[in-house]
């Protein structure tokens, strides 16, 4: 079934207030966020962490990997932000 | 004089009192160690980055203590209690350094404490536009509002004089028990500072600061910390610290494939532990303990200063800009010749003196009556039919107009000449060699003519301040120059100089002069400190980085200053520069001593970490196992931090050496210090974890 110009338009205005709603969200809770994207991300990062150690660990140790990976990375950003803009803290 | 009549000894001794009287520091610790705790929340831990990646670890070795393989298999036996362990001893880690954070402000707020209990609300009495008088709360009174105060009443809010005399206790806020007079329209004694009391009289106030913004509620805020943000010094060592983390992230986040491939897998738990050893985390836990210590420093010696970044001005600090008046010398210069000249006797001088000084009520003019009339000289006129000349900046002169007519000055030799002139007199050539008999004493000299008829000079006494010669010798080795002002002649300006030791003077100064003084030296690219009380002050106390100004002051020189004085002791500034040193001094000296932590840290946990990889010759501490030397430097990691927060606290014992005398000083014994002292303490604390079986 084809979409017409005002489903596709409503849509387009569904998304653009979910993000809306999500950026509000972000502001108000950001940890709830950053661990939602965190985990979201970790998706992608865990299989790959998996594959390429063969077979020797577990899906979970994979995940928990992945995670580590993601702390170190948000830890490095907080202390470049820290460099750049030290008045912040 | 004895060693407790010495003035200096005096007033600090009476520095002692004050501390001992405003400051409560009972349950100081307790209250500190509940704060410590209160302090782990993530909010507060993310504004200091090294300490903020401890508490991370802590998290993460703690969810490794309750399942060990979380991340896999690690090597090892016992991983489990070797864990737990690492995880209590990087909470403890975090603990001393929030510790250190709370004693420093626990001592700040104790301050505030006593400062917020002569701080109350009182009921004011508000003058209406109509002239009736409301009693209102204290809290209601708004900037411009007219209040009446009468004796026995509480300073309801800081304000103006605008009418009546009275009394003022206002050992509330400095702890000094004379009463001070208040008055309208005089520079000094017009304004007062809500919480003082007033003992006899009344007075009518305009205030001058809205509800809140009061100077107590200013000190209040500061002591406490309330206001305090990162001084430019701290923020540029926040950021060195940040880039040292960041590397040291960089470097261990990187080790586990070199050693998978080396053939040494490493523990994420012993990641960790070498990451936290590697971070300065002594300097990063003790940082701002330091900074609160140094105005905690400042604050007991009855300073307030407006932020951390004017103490940390005051180290570094190139040029001195002093009164010679007060500050200098004794604020009271005493008669203590009669040279006559042109012809008169000194008994002669003596009376025409007295008629002079009669409506003078400075300390020089009633020294001035007391030597005439100890030389015989008597009044012979009617004095409430005589009228007084009050001295002025303008005539540098002042006097009596006597009821026969004839007009008697005394003042400022090149004021007097002029005078003379006026009144058709010629002035003889000994009054120049008078003259310049008193300056090369050191003195000031002062004309005195009746009409046009020169008599004579006094001669002003200049008594310099016991202990100025050693402070000024001590300030140059630090390489701070000063520069004395006054109004003297510039002979007398010279020998005071000379004898005071200061390195230059300007004579024959204006207040304006103070500005340009200070704009000169900034110029030149150097930081300048000054002091002063009245309004005209104020521009030169907001151009100097360093502006102290006396709490006997205008509000206006208050306003413009970054620091007040309320024990309005000009001498004070040069404690203030040895207090911005020593806070300087001291934050080095523990930086230093923190990195060089580093390479015992480094040598203990490497060659455990890479046993397996064949490098054990760089064992060279021969601990007892890879975990004994993981625990080993971790505990003395973190004993290190309590260990020096006495240290912090008091700062590092000042010496006033030249800046490179003191590099080396430092350098050598924090530097050296930093990298003996750790070899020592791992290898002992491997011995006690051995002994008892941790490892």
């Amino acid at each position: 079934m084809k979409l017409d110009k005002s489903n596709k338009f409503s849509l387009n205005q569904n998304m653009i207030e979910t993000i809306q709603n999500i950026g509000d969200r972000f502001l108000k809770n950001p940890l709830a966020i950053v661990l939602f994207l965190t985990i979201s991300l970790n998706l992608i990062i865990a299989p790959v962490v998996m594959a390429a150690s063969g077979a020797e660990i577990t899906r979970n140790t994979a995940y928990a990997i992945g995670i580590l990976y993601c702390v170190t990375l948000a830890l490095s950003v907080y202390l470049f932000t820290v460099i750049f803009q030290p008045e912040r803290f | 004089m004895t060693t407790n009549n010495h003035p200096i000894a005096e007033k600090s001794k009476r520095y002692q009192q004050n501390k001992q009287r405003k400051v409560n520091t009972k349950g100081l610790y307790q209250r500190a160690f509940k704060d410590a705790f209160v302090k782990l929340n993530p909010k507060v831990m993310l504004k200091n980055p090294v300490m903020f990646v401890v508490w991370l670890g802590t998290i993460i070795t703690a969810l490794l203590t309750i399942n060990p393989d979380l991340f896999g298999a690690t090597p090892g036996e016992n991983q489990l209690f070797f864990n737990g362990l690492v995880t209590i001893i990087l909470f403890l880690t975090i603990l001393f350094a929030n510790f250190a954070e709370a004693v420093a402000e626990g001592r700040g707020k104790a301050q505030a404490d006593s400062l917020r209990s002569t701080k109350s609300d009182t009921t004011a009495r508000k003058v209406l536009p109509s002239g009736e008088i409301e009693e209102v709360s204290s809290t209601s009174l708004h900037k411009g509002d007219i209040i009446q105060v009468i004796s026995g009443d509480i300073i309801p809010a800081d304000g103006e004089v605008i009418e009546g005399v009275a009394s003022v206790d206002e050992s509330a806020i400095t702890g000094e028990s004379a009463p001070v007079l208040k008055e309208p329209g005089s520079d000094m004694a017009s304004s007062v500072t809500g919480g003082t009391k007033i003992i006899s009289d009344e007075l009518k106030i305009r205030v001058s600061s809205d509800p809140g913004k009061g100077f107590l509620d200013r000190m209040i805020a500061l002591v406490e910390g309330a206001e305090r943000s990162k001084t430019p010094n701290e923020i540029a060592l926040t950021v060195l610290l940040a880039v040292l983390t960041e590397v040291f992230l960089i470097v261990v986040a990187t080790i586990p494939p070199i050693a998978n491939y080396a053939g040494s897998p490493v523990g994420v738990v012993t990641l960790i532990s070498l990451l936290v050893a590697l971070i300065p985390t002594t300097i990063g836990g003790l940082l701002s303990a330091i900074g609160i210590a140094g105005m905690d420093r400042v604050a007991q010696f009855n300073v307030i200063a407006t932020s951390g970044r004017a103490v940390e001005a005051c180290g570094d600090v190139n040029t001195l800009v002093l009164d010679k008046t007060g500050t200098i010398t004794l604020g009271n210069r005493l008669a203590e010749q009669f040279i006559p000249v042109n012809g008169h006797n000194e008994k002669e001088l003596a009376q025409v003196a007295l008629a002079a000084s009669l409506f003078d009520n400075t300390p020089e003019g009633k020294s001035i009556v007391k030597l005439a009339e100890k030389l015989g000289a008597k009044i012979d006129f009617e004095p409430n039919s005589a009228e007084g000349i009050e001295f002025s900046a303008k005539t540098r002169m002042s006097g009596t107009d006597l009821p026969n007519g004839k007009e008697v000055r005394k003042g400022a030799i090149s004021a007097i000449k002029g005078f003379v002139r006026s009144r058709g007199g010629e002035v003889s050539s000994d009054l120049d060699d008078a003259y310049e008999r008193v300056s090369r004493l050191g003195g000031t000299p002062l004309g005195v003519a009746l009409d046009g008829d020169m008599y004579g000079v006094i001669y002003l006494k200049d008594i310099i301040k016991p202990g100025m010669r050693e402070r000024f010798d001590q300030l140059r080795r630090m390489g701070v120059k000063s520069v004395m002002l006054t109004g003297d002649n510039r002979i007398t300006a010279s020998v005071i100089a000379q004898e005071a030791g200061v390195d230059d003077f300007i004579a024959e100064a204006t207040p304006e002069d103070k500005i340009s003084v200070i704009q000169n030296e900034q110029q030149k690219g150097k930081l300048v400190a000054m002091t002063g009380d009245g309004t005209n002050d104020a521009p030169a106390l907001a151009q100097a980085n360093v502006g102290l100004a006396m709490n006997t002051g205008t509000q206006a020189a208050k306003e413009a200053a970054n620091m007040v004085d309320l024990d309005s002791d000009p001498t004070k500034l040069i404690d203030l520069v040895t207090i911005g040193k020593q806070l300087l001094i001291t934050r080095g000296a523990l930086t230093t001593f923190s990195l060089a932590n580093d390479i015992a840290k480094y040598f203990a946990i490497i060659p455990a970490m890479f046993a397996a990889a064949g490098i054990g010759s760089l064992n060279v501490m021969s601990l007892a196992s890879s975990q004994s030397a993981v625990l080993s430097a971790l505990i003395y990691n973190a004993l290190i931090i309590p260990a020096l927060i006495p240290l912090a606290l008091k700062g590092v014992e000042f010496r006033p050496l030249s800046a490179n005398k003191l590099l080396t000083r430092n350098i050598l014994l924090y530097g050296l210090g930093g990298i003996i002292a750790p070899f020592v303490g791992i290898k002992i604390i491997d011995l006690i974890i051995t002994k008892i079986g941790l490892s």
